[in-house]
């Protein structure tokens, strides 16, 4: 008999992901949540040493799961000195330690700098997915093939659930993305693009791929200010890159409007994160393409929240009003969760059957989960279908579920759309004398 | 929000925590208002902005009162809260303890000993080294110039807004002190985390002086750090001279735009500091004792939330010796101090992850005790990335101090030397980084009265200098 969690990953090929009784559910998440519990604790250290000092041996109900969650901090703990000290066999040691890549898996023999790191775990069939957050150090959340296989399943089989769209390449695709990189997003958006859009008629933001150590670079800016040791020149030098990238990138938006209101008629592919995709709407009214003037079949991938709430407060409903009678993927999702809480009829993310949502109080301490009704609180998960790391973690997010069955009919939990960081809710006022060295590098650089 | 019931009202039931708030000297009965997130709710008077400033059309109350006067009434204030008669500092105690991340022995302690700053001899070093003598408070002091010129120059009272930190209660005697050796108006902002302290030692000066001038040139009052609507018309030079901030970045940057002609920052900056430990400390098992035990002290000055907290140790020698001494180390921050307690709060999640990774990097990485609060310390190759904080010290072996030095930044405030002989080689490369300390290892808490802050005299810079030429 399969698994309990190859009976999950699954319910993603069976046209009823979202229609499992919650009971079922429940118990072969439960099941699913000892596997994948026993079966990492044996390959991730950090989880085995998070269960000896825990005391958790076993998983005997979601109380159980809280104490082995990580936070974003797991995934980006490496010292910086690794990278800028060329380090990279203990920055492989390092990433063994948060996922079940081993060390004699990937040969690191002759690299040179953080993406040929990337590049050799991949070759060794992995992934390492980065993300970038507020203090420019990147972190790695590593995906094995399977999980790969596992997220290719989810957008070919849920792609517009609740009314999933045909696997067909009929469009004209528009990716505002460079090329490639070990980004999830990067990653989507080409898969999407091989399954719905018409092949060699992609266009992209960039042809480079994204660089790692780029986006790491101001990682390294800072690290380098705090210890006194930055010119006014490297300073201002990265402004300028900064600068002349954006400008580069604005060229190829301007040319991808063009496009886009040249052939408003086609349906069409186009992703993008949510500042991308907010920029080419302004354009593109700019261009006289009224709202909601797009072809039907047209899909559109947006994603990424409002990080810094750098988008107007309202941007949501612009994004709704353009995209007006197009095909849109509506989900509540980050990277570290493999494949997103997708919206119902009524708006509501329904967390998928592979994922058990825990919310906490805003420590992050204790679990709030009722049998129904809504809670307030701040979403962490277990994701019992990662194979490649331990699927565990506690976001920053502030969100309402509602454990009662939906109104669409469907059983719950699902995700109600106020969501919000915990991070952009305001601090405590608390004043103290002490300080981080953030205090001297903030504001100087940009991000 | 709902008004708080008259029980929560005296602070010893469960409910909304009530502020105090003091208008010019006086305690604000007023209508009040509900403040703080759900799980540290407290209620605070209503706040009535034209009754916490001081008209600019006329003098403050104490701006003619002599020094002698002033200094005669901080003392009394010292004596009075050393016996607390009222019980209003135990009032004041009894809140924090409910509020403040410091365990309630470590503020006994600090609440205990708060009426240390009031000391004659310390409030004269004061005077005596920052103005030279009380001559230029009271009075113009003759300013002979050259080419035979006479002029006279006098520190004139300022009108000080002071936005105070809250993670020592030291800073808001500190606050009250140098507010009133000023003679000018002081109006204080209540930290969310220490919304009593400052409030008891004014209520406690009233009661030995009540309708004095001095105390009618102090309020204090709880807003919400960047409230515009407060900020905005409060922070005119119209009402103020200086604002002057403790830390609290995001209130100093807050406040900048505000800053303009009239109206001045004066800023004790948000700092850490560290410890350099020389070759010396392993000449015999007494001495590693001794250093480790100073370097442990260092450490945990307000159980590691003060600014002159030590957080990294630099250690010249092998990462032999810097594992022994790590390990004395880690065993003497378990224990009480008079501004530490055994136990801290456990360590926050987050760290404890940057830290069970690097358990996992031995031997690069060593590191000693467990996440209780007791006390925890990493032995790296060079100093981690994330700011160790509640009992934690990153130990950094080096082969020489001098090597230490460029660790040190514009961030660094206080740097405890081990031992003494070693300062006076290594401290103009620490002040050229930007150190504004250097001290004795297990003298960094405590800063005496009548030296520099933050690399300035800070009641000089409060005055405001007026010349008659």
């Amino acid at each position: 008999m399969a698994s309990a969690r190859e009976q999950i990953r699954s319910l993603v090929l069976s046209g009823h992901t979202y229609d499992q009784p919650a009971a079922t559910v429940r118990e072969l998440q439960l099941e699913a949540a000892r596997e994948a519990f026993t079966a990492h604790r044996e390959r991730i250290p950090l989880l085995r040493t998070r269960a000896d000092e825990t005391g958790i041996r076993e998983i005997t109900g979601p109380d159980d799961l809280v104490p082995l969650l990580f936070s974003h901090t797991s995934y980006k703990s490496y010292p910086l000195s690794f990278l800028t000290g060329g380090r990279w066999d203990r920055l492989l040691r390092w990433y063994s330690t948060v996922s079940v890549v081993e060390p004699g898996d990937v040969d690191i023999d002759g690299v040179n700098d953080i993406d040929e790191w990337t590049d050799r775990v991949t070759a060794a069939g992995h992934r390492p997915y980065i993300t970038s957050g507020t203090s420019g150090k990147v972190s790695f959340l590593n995906c094995d093939a399977s999980d790969l296989s596992f997220l290719h399943d989810i957008l070919e089989n849920l792609t517009c659930w609740p009314d999933p769209l045909p696997p067909e390449p009929t469009r004209r695709g528009y990716l505002l993305a460079p090329a490639s990189g070990p980004m999830r997003s990067i990653d989507g958006y080409r898969w999407h693009a091989e399954v719905f859009a018409r092949p060699g008629e992609t266009r992209l933001l960039t042809e480079d791929p994204l660089r790692v150590s780029e986006l790491m670079s101001s990682a390294l800016l800072r690290r380098r200010m705090a210890e006194g040791t930055a010119t006014p020149q490297e300073i201002s030098s990265f402004e300028n890159v900064s600068g002349a990238r954006e400008a580069e990138l604005g060229a190829a938006m301007d040319r991808i409007v063009d496009d886009i209101a040249a052939h408003r008629d086609e349906p069409m592919l186009i992703a993008g994160m949510n500042n991308q995709q907010f920029a080419l709407i302004q354009e593109l009214r700019a261009r006289g393409v009224q709202d909601g003037s797009l072809h039907p079949d047209t899909l559109v991938l947006s994603g990424g929240g409002n990080k810094g709430r750098a988008l107007p407060d309202d941007y949501q409903q612009q994004f709704a009003a353009f995209y007006d009678g197009v095909r849109r993927v509506r989900s509540y999702g980050m990277t570290e969760l493999q494949g997103s809480c997708l919206a119902c009829e009524n708006g509501r993310y329904h967390v998928p059957p592979w994922v058990i949502p825990l919310i906490l109080d805003q420590a992050g301490e204790k679990l709030l989960n009722p049998e129904q009704g809504v809670v307030e609180g701040r979403f962490a998960f277990l994701d019992v279908s990662l194979e490649g790391r331990w699927g565990g973690l506690i976001s920053g997010d502030r969100v309402f579920v509602d454990f009662s069955p939906c109104d669409c009919g469907r059983a719950g939990p699902v995700v109600l759309p106020d969501i919000q960081r915990y991070g952009d809710l305001g601090g405590d006022d608390k004043i103290t004398c002490a300080a981080t060295l953030d205090s001297y590098v903030r504001g100087m650089i940009h991000g | 929000m709902s008004p708080t019931s008259p029980m929560a009202l005296d602070g010893t039931a469960a409910g909304p925590v009530a502020v105090v708030h003091v208008v010019r000297g006086e305690v604000d009965e007023g209508p009040r208002t509900g403040h703080g997130r759900a799980d540290a709710a407290f209620t605070a008077p209503v706040l009535d902005l034209d009754k916490v400033v001081w008209p600019r059309t006329e003098p403050g109350p104490a701006f003619d009162v002599p020094t002698a006067e002033i200094v005669d009434l901080l003392v009394e204030t010292g004596e009075a809260l050393k016996a607390d008669r009222e019980g209003l500092l135990a009032e004041a105690l009894g809140r924090m303890v409910r509020i403040s991340p410091l365990p309630a022995e470590v503020l006994e302690r600090a609440y205990a000993v708060l009426w240390r700053s009031f000391q004659r001899p310390g409030l004269y070093a004061q005077i005596d080294h920052e103005l030279g003598g009380a001559d230029v408070l009271d009075g113009w002091r003759e300013v002979r110039l050259p080419e035979g010129r006479v002029a006279a120059t006098r520190a004139f009272p300022p009108r000080l807004v002071h936005i105070i930190a809250g993670n020592a209660p030291g800073v808001a005697a500190m606050s009250v002190v140098r507010g009133a050796l000023t003679k000018g108006v002081n109006l204080l902002k209540l930290p969310s985390n220490d919304l009593f302290t400052a409030t008891a030692i004014l209520r406690t000066m009233a009661a030995v002086a009540p309708g004095h001038p001095v105390v009618r040139s102090f309020s204090a009052a709880y807003w919400r750090g960047g409230d515009e609507a407060v900020e905005s018309v409060l922070f005119r030079p119209q009402f103020f001279d200086k604002l002057v901030a403790w830390g609290g970045e995001s209130t100093i940057r807050g406040a900048l735009k505000y800053v303009g002609p009239g109206f001045e920052l004066v800023s004790f900056d948000p700092k850490t500091s560290i410890s350099l430990i020389g070759r010396e400390a392993f000449a015999s098992p007494e001495t590693l004792a001794r250093a480790a035990d100073a370097g442990a002290a260092d450490a945990t000055f307000f159980n590691q939330q003060a600014c002159v907290a030590s957080r990294f140790q630099f250690v010249e020698g092998s990462w032999d010796d810097a594992d022994r001494y790590a390990a004395l180390l880690c065993e003497r921050l378990g224990v009480a101090r008079e501004f530490s307690s055994a136990d801290g709060p456990r360590v926050g999640a987050e760290l404890r992850e940057e830290i069970d990774v690097l358990r996992s990097l031995a031997p690069d990485y060593r590191v000693w005790g467990g996440y209780d609060g007791r006390g925890l310390v990493i032995r790296s190759p060079e100093p981690v990335d994330f700011h160790p904080d509640g009992k934690i010290v990153n130990v950094v072996p080096v082969s020489a101090l001098a090597e230490a030095v460029t660790h040190a930044g514009v961030a660094t405030q206080t740097v405890g030397v081990y031992p003494d002989t070693r300062k006076p080689q290594l401290r103009d490369a620490l002040a050229c980084a930007g150190v504004q300390r250097v001290v004795s290892l297990g003298k960094a808490g405590g800063m005496p009265p009548g030296l520099s802050h933050d690399g300035f005299y800070p009641l000089q810079r409060l005055m405001r200098w007026v010349n008659d030429e």
